[in-house]
């Protein structure tokens, strides 16, 4: 089947991940490679729930927060094991998906997005509120790093490599459901969710299975950005972060999980370099998102294909042009 | 089991706010029937469909599939006690090629879920090529000869209908309900069509069509039940229904 193409795309990621920081001019940029590839993974379950299913979610932010406070507190509060406190991250976020998921998947189109807009806003006032447990708008700090029998991920490259790690085995993952039973239930759904219902789809079930995905790979992501910043706070997992993780999935190109990727690392980089802009930063974010869905509205990843398609073709047609000549 | 219809209903009534759509209609169809439902425009033949798949629920009465109980049911559950459709106004899944839309009709053939797909397990490889193999031989049934990754919206009108009925197929089912196959195909695709319908009931599938184009319906038909304002009005073979004086009063001005 389409595996083949797959995999090859996955290899190829995975020899750019690994020479990537030869290339990189230092710690920062590191840094900055490691916060893309923990957003790609969040845009990753988000282009599997929007681009796929057709579910929209304006509160992703929230499942991403709930992984990142559950290993935050477990770790440098409860003294747990860091790899614990980050399965139970993972575990806490799946597990609010579908408790949340259950009712607001009954909801369609502009009322999904308004329930998760609601939802994403009461899991950030808790955040900041509960300050006995979450340490209100402070946060928590000091954070231990993961660790491999010893081996401590707490240098910039070396969260750089388990995070690359972890892009690659959820883009494998992603792609393998996309090509399977479960994900074209999931395509299907839609496509036409009336027509995959008379089919034997039972549609409410698989809305609530890549739900609940998207908040696992949301909490895990959480979960890493915890561990990496060793420092974590409310305002990171507000609305406008929600937002941002929406506008990542549409500018890599929605239902492409190759467009994850390009998302992420376009929405960081740019929030990057738009800093010395200051307040007005969101006004030129907005313009440059603009010009980006004008130009290229099948967003990044299929964009950027069309353009290298168009212009082997017109090289092609001038090159025979001038064989005639 | 052999007297059993394969489908059953009995004063089925659906209301629309003030308006009553199907008004205490009941008919069955027998085991490798070819039965159509026709009326005029709004006598609720798309109704009757969508309450039999459970896309709406009745407000009284019951229907039956194979003896079993089905109204009230949500319609994935309805589908797997064997029926299939097509829809009047073709309802493809866009982004999917075509192999891939037939697939999905196949979608209760198989069980991998969300692990085994995540992981490409064994068995749901095996499972894959299962559901393939079903797909690509109802696409070779219904006659549609285009690349299997063709983009099922990219098709002409015509064959998109064709991939709807092989969609439906690929769930085996008992009984397919096809609502308006031949509304704007040319006549020889509506010479196929029938064809197309007198090959399914040879697979021993029984069929329940719903159609405007008299001619079809009448040469291909065991039975016909006429529909007019939700009421049903006649009920027989296409000889007797074309000598109705009710039938050709609701048709008053078209020829049957």
């Amino acid at each position: 089947m389409l595996h083949a193409r797959s995999y090859r795309l996955i290899l190829a990621v995975a020899v750019i991940a690994a020479v990537l920081p030869l290339l990189l001019p230092g710690g920062y940029a590191l840094h900055l490679a490691a916060v893309i590839g923990i957003n790609t993974i969040v845009v990753l379950g988000l282009n599997l729930l929007m681009g796929y299913a057709g579910q929209v979610s304006l509160g992703q932010a929230a499942f991403v927060g709930i992984g990142s406070y559950a290993s935050g507190i477990l770790a440098a509060k409860a003294g747990l094991s860091p790899w614990l406190a980050m399965a139970t991250g993972v575990t806490l976020a799946a597990t609010t998906g579908a408790v949340v998921g259950i009712p607001l998947l009954k909801l369609r189109g502009h009322y999904l997005a308004m329930g998760t807009l609601g939802f994403g806003m009461i899991v950030y006032i808790v955040l900041r509120q509960w300050n006995s447990l979450t340490g209100g708008t402070i946060g928590i700090m000091s954070i231990p790093p993961l660790t491999i029998g010893g081996f401590a991920i707490d240098t910039e490259l070396r969260m750089y490599y388990f995070v690359a790690f972890s892009v690659i085995l959820a883009l494998a993952l992603a792609s393998n459901i996309i090509d399977s039973r479960v994900g074209r239930a999931m395509r299907a759904v839609h496509g036409s969710e009336v027509a995959a219902e008379t089919c034997g789809v039972h549609t409410a079930r698989y809305k609530l299975q890549v739900f609940v995905l998207s908040a696992a790979l949301a909490g895990y992501a959480g979960s890493l950005h915890a561990h990496h910043a060793t420092y974590i706070h409310p305002g990171t997992f507000g609305f406008q972060y929600s937002i941002h993780l929406v506008v990542m999935a549409v500018l890599g190109g929605m239902a492409s999980v190759w467009g994850a990727v390009f998302g992420a690392a376009a929405v960081t980089l740019i929030g990057e370099n738009l800093r010395s802009f200051q307040e007005f930063s969101t006004v030129a974010f907005g313009f440059v998102l603009i010009v980006i869905m004008i130009f290229l509205p099948a967003g990044l990843w299929r964009g950027i294909g069309d353009i290298i398609q168009r212009t082997a073709r017109l090289s092609q047609q001038r090159r025979r042009g001038t064989r005639h000549v | 089991m052999s007297d059993t219809a394969v489908l059953q209903l009995d004063d089925v009534v659906k209301k629309f706010g003030g308006l009553t759509a199907v008004d205490r209609v009941g008919f069955s169809v027998r085991r490798g029937q070819i039965k159509a439902l026709i009326g005029p425009n709004g006598a609720g033949k798309t109704t009757v469909f969508n309450l039999i798949t459970g896309v709406y629920n009745i407000d009284a009465g019951e229907i039956r599939i194979a003896g079993h109980v089905t109204s009230g049911r949500p319609s994935h559950r309805i589908a797997s006690r064997g029926i299939a459709r097509t829809f009047q106004h073709v309802e493809l899944f866009s982004n999917m090629t075509v192999l891939e839309n037939v697939m999905v009709g196949a979608h209760m053939a198989a069980t991998s879920g969300m692990l085994a797909s995540a992981l490409h397990l064994h068995s749901m490889k095996a499972q894959e090529r299962l559901l393939a193999d079903k797909a690509a031989s109802c696409l070779d049934l219904v006659g549609l000869d285009v690349p299997y990754d063709t983009d099922a919206l990219s098709l002409a009108f015509g064959q998109q209908r064709l991939l709807e009925v092989a969609r439906a197929l690929a769930a085996d089912p008992i009984l397919v309900l096809l609502d308006e196959p031949a509304a704007g195909l040319s006549s020889a695709e509506s010479a196929q069509l029938a064809e197309l319908v007198q090959r399914i009931r040879d697979l021993e599938v029984t069929v329940l069509i719903v159609d405007h184009d008299m001619d079809l319906v009448m040469r291909i038909s065991d039975e016909v039940v006429v529909l007019d304002h939700g009421v049903k009005i006649a009920e027989g073979t296409p000889k007797e229904i074309q000598a109705n004086s009710e039938v050709i009063a609701a048709y008053l001005g078209e020829e049957i």
